[in-house]
């Protein structure tokens, strides 16, 4: 299946992860805090969203709730698990390892 | 899933939640997809609200939202791709899509699964009965390291030994584990009272049970201790026989029995596997030779099969190499031998080698057939893939994925396999029964089975075939412009230049097929035919023979042989409507007579092979041999007399060109040649040799008078008006009132004699016209149906034309066309295959006569006159239709 354009693979699960780390919400909150965080650099379609929601939910790093929304309609309410939470920071620790030895290796200057 | 889990405690944690997730996902999909479809119009819900916040009108707001999350159903198919065992529903999904297809289309629905069924039916059938007798190794262990040993000569390759050669070759040996001697023979057992009972038995060396390496069931196997002169005499018996004979008595071992009028002690039951009749032919006891000390210094017969099993590592080409240089030794070291003999390892199968090619020869062609029937699937999908072009395209549309439609199409494929393949198993099940009961009935232990491995065969069969015919064409119809299919124009997908292409390639291919099945078949059947209806020399009508055997010690002076033989033909030649009666060496001569001998003739320098048969005076009346010169035997030949002979006109023409052969002298190799005078000259007798494993040793055949050569086992041969069975009883008597010890069996009549023989001829002659037949059946019903299919689909350009004054024939030839020139191409192509199969042929069976070129004609006419029927008729009823109806259809 076609993953998210301009995401690196993974990434859009660790966003998710950190975003759901703050408060439970459903999937059209995530998405707008998605797009209210990150501006215009991270291209996320709302379509992309849902199949990666539910491949999370289907590990057993969030669960999901149905609950009375805002609109007063039932809504889907992602949060984080225990083992979401303890996952999210080993993968923030990847991650910034890699990012970290990616601008190393991007400083050095030509001789 | 996600990522790779760094720490054992996360990884166990999120099956709490992760566990409870999925099984919802897999059982309780219908609330799933409600969730799912919940969530996603929330979600747009409150898009559009916030759309029209920015001041979108209603119906803006909402579209946009639509837009925005990148289609609904897009976005719920992804979501359905994430859960788990989605192959597993979408599979389901896709059979019971598939079997309602199938309903909806009756008449391509039994096409199709009548040509799996054909296909699939006539080669698990043809594996079936094949399988036995070519892909089963031999139930011994470690069987691919026991091989033949034969000795050669220019006549044939696969001559037996004599037993100072084998002893020879046992001592000399450096590559065999054992290298054990047999010999195949009869045995008289006469419990007291009974009447004499004719046992098959082997005497083997005493290595023999060590060298095929499998335990006795009960008691003990003989060993070499018990093979030498003056053992104690002992017999292992056959788990057939002693259920037969002794009701499996477990006390048998221990137990005497009278085997040829001596006592031999039962010392053990080989397990019921051993015995492999297929291969060893039925066998009651193994004894072992305990050869006397003169029979192991014999050079001169030579009637031992060898079999080794070489060392660990040993290859059999080593060792043929290591034989050979044996052989040469030992003729070196025997200047009397032939000394173009020489030696030769065979690995060891159950049939011998030519069986073998012929057998896989028509496997080959049962394969054609099966590829026959997947060109016809093909056809007839691409047909039907291109019928639903319509409703492929729409599902693609609303966001069925590519691969989700090329995988329908396979499971369409593979619905039709399965149902055809059901079908096809009890069929061939059904089939291999009637086979193995019709034509194996009288070959003792040849168990046609349908077997695991079989079915297993023909569901690869089933399943292959659907794989083929089902891929090509949904890899055609998922390359297909959605919008072009969209815009009413269903035929792009299988009109277009690329499948059209493909589709007149299957067309050719099946007419090409077709055609090289029926021109293999034909000329095979033909040769087969011209074999069997060669003039065999005699006549079998009326002559009714069986055998005598004469063991043991009672009868180990030839005197005595001869003397019970001659009283014996005179006392049958006293019954009642016995015409002629005779004693020959060998049965009827629906195979080559037992014997052979290298002869030498005075005057020649080179040795001269024969085959030799012992024959009393009435021989030549009793079968219809006629006298071409000279004169028959008389009572006159007899001990003491000139010695003398009788040849056959083959040999005489050869050996003879000019001169009289009365009166020239044969004699035999060796310092004394005993020179016999020729005395007359018969037709000659021609044997099957196609049945009798596939090589006739020689063209020459001499007669010597019983009554002046050696002879053991006889047979007696009668002319007689009288059934079959009345005779039998009487032969009994006859026998039992000169000694109750020795049996008579093998009652038969010459032409029942002669259909044995010819009848796997005629079972493989029946197969293969049966396999032409199918192969030409459904190569007409493929062409059939994908010319109509075609056709149907020109119908509202033909209806125009016509509308607009064409004439019928100019339709008719317009459709016609095409058909000429791609079975022009077709019957062109399989004429050079049939020819190409033509050589395969002669060079798989040297005996069969070469095909004969009116047969590929006529192959070729059948063929082309086939195709084009199948052509003409979706033509000429497309030439006949309404074009009214057709444009209003339009």
């Amino acid at each position: 299946m076609s993953k998210p354009p301009d995401l690196v693979q993974g990434t859009l699960d660790l966003l998710l992860l950190k975003i759901l780390a703050l408060e439970p919400l459903h999937g059209w909150a995530i998405a707008q805090r998605l797009k209210q965080v990150s501006g215009d650099e991270l291209q996320v379609s709302d379509g992309s969203l849902y199949p990666a929601l539910h491949k999370l939910e289907l590990a057993g790093w969030i669960t999901a709730e149905w609950k009375t929304s805002e609109l007063g309609r039932r809504a889907k309410f992602y949060s984080l698990t225990r083992a979401g939470r303890r996952y999210l920071d080993q993968e923030t620790a990847h991650w910034q390892r890699l990012t970290s030895a990616i601008s190393r290796v991007l400083a050095l200057e030509e001789s | 899933m996600s990522g790779t889990p760094r720490d054992i405690r996360t990884t166990w944690r999120r099956w709490i939640y992760a566990i409870p997730a999925r099984l919802k996902a897999i059982f309780r999909t219908r609330r799933v997809e409600e969730d799912l479809d919940d969530e996603l119009a929330f979600h747009v819900a409150m898009q559009t609200r916030a759309n029209a916040q920015e001041g979108m009108t209603e119906g803006e707001a909402y579209r946009q939202a639509r837009v925005e999350i990148g289609g609904v159903e897009q976005v719920k198919e992804r979501s359905r791709d994430v859960r788990p065992l989605r192959w597993a529903r979408d599979a389901m999904q896709d059979v019971r899509y598939g079997l309602r297809g199938l309903r909806k289309t009756p008449r391509f629905t039994i096409a199709a699964v009548l040509t799996v069924v054909l296909g699939v039916g006539a080669n698990a059938t043809i594996f079936s009965v094949l399988n036995p007798l070519l892909f089963k190794p031999l139930p011994y262990p470690e069987p691919d390291r026991i091989v033949n040993v034969f000795r050669t000569s220019p006549q044939s390759d696969r001559w037996p030994h004599s037993m100072a050669n084998y002893l020879d070759h046992r001592a000399r040996n450096t590559v065999f584990e054992h290298l054990a001697a047999l010999m195949w023979e009869n045995a008289s057992f006469a419990d007291p009272g009974q009447p004499a009972e004719r046992l098959f038995e082997l005497r083997t060396t005493g290595n023999f049970f060590a060298l095929f390496g499998v335990a006795p069931l009960m008691g003990r196997a003989f060993t070499d201790a018990d093979d030498h002169d003056g053992a104690e005499p002992v017999v292992v018996l056959s788990y057939g026989f002693w259920q037969r004979r002794f009701n499996g008595d477990p006390g048998i071992v221990g137990r005497s029995m009278r085997l040829d009028g001596r006592t031999a002690t039962v010392i053990g039951v080989m397990p019921r596997d051993f015995e492999y009749p297929l291969f060893w032919g039925s066998i009651d006891v193994w004894r072992p030779f305990a050869a006397s000390a003169e029979l192991r210094q014999n050079r001169g017969n030579n009637y031992l099969r060898e079999f080794g099993r070489l060392k660990p590592g040993v290859t059999a080409d080593q060792a043929d190499d290591v034989m050979k240089a044996i052989g040469k030794q030992i003729l070196a070291e025997n200047t009397t031998l032939d000394q173009r003999e020489s030696m030769r390892i065979e690995s060891l199968h159950i049939v011998n080698p030519a069986m073998r090619r012929i057998s896989m020869f028509a496997f080959g062609l049962t394969f054609l057939v099966l590829l026959i029937a997947c060109v016809n699937l093909a056809n007839l999908q691409l047909a039907r893939t291109a019928a639903r072009a319509r409703e492929f395209a729409i599902r693609g549309a609303i966001g069925g994925g590519k691969g989700r439609l090329l995988r329908q199409s396979l499971t369409d494929s593979l619905v039709l396999s399965v149902i055809g393949g059901s079908i096809a198993i009890p069929l061939s099940f059904w089939c291999t029964r009637l086979i193995a009961t019709q034509q194996f009935a009288d070959l003792p232990g040849v168990r046609v089975t349908l077997e695991p491995i079989t079915l297993a065969f023909a569901f690869v069969c089933a399943v292959v075939t659907g794989l083929i015919f089902g891929a090509v064409p949904a890899w055609l119809a998922s390359r297909a412009d959605l919008n072009d299919v969209l815009k009413q124009n269903p035929q792009s997908m299988t009109a277009g230049r690329g499948p059209q292409r493909f589709r007149q390639g299957l067309i050719v291919a099946e007419i090409a097929f077709a055609l090289i099945i029926l021109a293999g078949a034909v000329s095979l059947v033909r040769g087969l035919q011209r074999i069997t209806a060669v003039d065999p020399g005699w006549r079998p009508d009326g002559v009714l023979t069986a055998r005598v055997s004469l063991d043991g010690p009672n009868y180990s002076r030839l005197e005595t042989r001869r003397a019970f033989f001659e009283t014996l033909r005179d006392r049958v030649a006293e019954l009642p409507g016995m015409s002629r009666v005779a004693v020959a060496s060998s049965s009827v001569p629906t195979m080559p007579f037992n014997s052979s001998t290298t002869f030498r003739v005075e005057g020649r320098e080179e040795p001269v092979l024969a085959y030799n048969e012992r024959v009393t005076p009435q021989y030549f009346d009793t079968l219809g041999i006629p006298l071409r010169r000279g004169r028959l035997f008389t009572a006159d030949d007899r001990a003491g007399r000139t010695p003398v002979m009788v040849i056959n006109e083959t040999m005489a023409r050869t050996l003879f060109p000019h001169d009289d052969p009365i009166g020239k002298r044969i004699g035999f190799r060796g310092t004394n040649p005993n020179w016999r005078e020729v005395v007359g000259v018969v037709g000659d007798v021609t044997f099957p040799s196609f049945a009798a494993s596939l090589s006739v040793d020689t063209a020459f055949e001499v007669y010597q008078p019983l009554a002046q050569t050696v002879i053991g086992g006889a047979n007696i041969l009668l002319r007689t008006t009288r059934e079959a069975d009345a005779v039998a009883s009487d032969l009994q008597r006859v026998v039992a009132t000169l000694d109750r010890d020795v049996p008579v069996y093998g009652l038969i009549t010459g032409r029942a004699a002669e259909e044995r023989q010819t009848a796997n001829l005629r079972l493989l002659a029946n197969v293969l016209g049966g396999f032409a037949l199918l192969g030409l059946v459904l190569a007409a019903v493929g062409i059939f149906g994908v010319v109509s299919y075609s056709t149907a689909q020109r119908a509202g350009e033909l209806g125009m034309r016509m509308a607009l004054g064409a004439r019928q024939s100019v339709v008719l030839w317009l459709v016609l066309r095409q058909g000429v020139a791609l079975t022009m191409i077709g019957s062109g192509v399989g004429l050079a295959g049939g020819l190409g199969l033509g050589r395969v042929l002669s060079s798989v069976m040297p005996n069969l006569p070469a095909p004969e070129l009116l047969i590929m004609v006529g192959a070729f006419t059948f063929m082309v006159a086939v195709a084009l029927a199948a052509f003409s008729i979706p033509a000429w009823k497309a030439s006949k239709t309404n074009p009214m109806l057709v444009l209003r259809h339009e």
